[in-house]
């Protein structure tokens, strides 16, 4: 969903891939190196479902020059012909990851579905995990994104539909994962819109068979853990119009972390990183230098 | 070329899509000025909401610089009127 980055000869970082070998099967990670001394902690960046290791060339741009950055493809949770992944295979590759690339700590950010890995993660290797930073997070799929997920299930084994049908499922898919109302006022909302769709249309395979082979059948599994996160720094952040978690669903999933910092951003929806990137990356950037500096546009509480 | 269309390509990319304004110059690629999928989208719904000139995201990123985007929208305006 984003244009590769700026490759020139003073670029400030270094970009390569990785193969992580993981049980019987292998994936890539992008590794970000700082040309200068790091400034902060790595960054392993857990994307959402129909997300690849390329969809953050914006983020990578701002962050990647202060901070290792770590952006594995884990993984899609159905598999043709293979056994299905759960949550907890997807955290156990997350960790092998940093294993096989020798980081014993690092800050995690989980987005949309790539939340549940990152909280299982904190959750479980709370000293492997500097912060914790989640977006587009929720303890369950709403009724919409239930329906279309259980929709898609059903039509999994058959043969993928006829373009103009796999057009009027990437526009489903589109519609659901952000807010068309919201975005009818908002040039950025309706561009992000526009750029998820052209992405899901140039894909080769059927959207919503390719989403719920990612992560969306996995949605339905419980993604939210039960016992909580205590002991780790963390922010849980949401576009005040994203109808696919709410921010009622983020708050209830920053509710579970003790001590969890919540943000709303002003005039975005669930693709909040794509619509305020820049906002994005420097409420991130000051989470981790623990900079209390407001954020315009963006309200956030310190929740017990 | 029309100096008021380039700063406005210039303007769309850094104040509306959100480049990072240092590496936009004239003479640098869209790649090197970062233009990218929404910044391309970004630019392409502006050309058609304020100026009723519709041009496909393949079409703006086709050309090598951002001086090469702003004379292709120049002429695709001209061809218009």
């Amino acid at each position: 969903m984003n244009a590769s980055p700026v490759h020139t000869s003073a670029a400030p970082f270094q970009a390569r891939d990785e193969q992580i070998l993981w049980r019987t099967t292998a994936f890539s990670c992008r590794t970000l190196t700082p040309c200068a001394v790091p400034t902060g902690p790595a960054l392993l960046v857990l994307g959402g479902g129909l997300q690849t290791r390329h969809s953050w060339a914006r983020l990578e741009q701002r962050l990647a020059p202060h901070h290792p950055v770590l952006i594995p493809e884990l993984p899609p949770a159905r598999p043709r012909g293979a056994p299905h992944l759960d949550w907890n295979d997807l955290t156990d590759a997350a960790v092998r990851t940093l294993d096989q690339l020798g980081v014993a700590q690092t800050a995690v950010l989980g987005v949309s579905s790539g939340y549940p890995v990152a909280y299982r993660l904190a959750q479980r290797h709370p000293g492997r995990t500097s912060h914790l930073m989640l977006f587009g997070a929720s303890p369950k799929p709403g009724p919409r994104l239930t329906a279309l997920i259980q929709e898609g299930l059903h039509h999994l084994h058959r043969t993928d539909p006829a373009a103009q049908a796999r057009t009027h499922q990437a526009e489903r898919l589109v519609a659901l994962l952000t807010n068309p109302a919201a975005a009818a006022h908002d040039l950025l909302m309706r561009a992000a819109a526009k750029v998820l769709l052209q992405h899901l249309l140039a894909a080769p395979h059927d959207p919503l068979k390719a989403y719920i082979r990612d992560r969306g059948a996995l949605l339905l599994q419980q993604p939210l853990p039960y016992g909580g996160i205590s002991g780790v720094p963390a922010l849980v952040g949401v576009g005040a119009y994203d109808t696919t978690t709410t921010v009622a669903d983020n708050r209830a999933v920053a509710a579970t972390i003790r001590g969890a910092t919540f943000a709303v951003f002003d005039n975005c929806d669930h693709l909040l990183h794509m619509e305020r990137d820049a906002d994005f990356a420097t409420l991130i950037t000051r989470f981790l230098r623990s900079d209390p500096t407001a954020l315009r546009g963006c309200t956030t509480e310190v929740l017990p | 070329m029309n100096d008021d269309v380039l700063a406005t390509v210039i303007d769309i990319l850094t104040t509306k899509a959100g480049l990072p304004p240092g590496p936009v110059t004239p003479t640098a690629t869209l790649q090197e000025a970062g233009v990218d999928s929404m910044a391309a989208a970004v630019l392409a719904m502006i050309l058609e909401d304020d100026h009723h000139l519709v041009i496909t995201e393949t079409a703006l990123t086709a050309q090598s610089t951002v001086a090469d985007l702003a004379a292709f929208i120049e002429t695709q305006l001209a061809t218009r009127a």
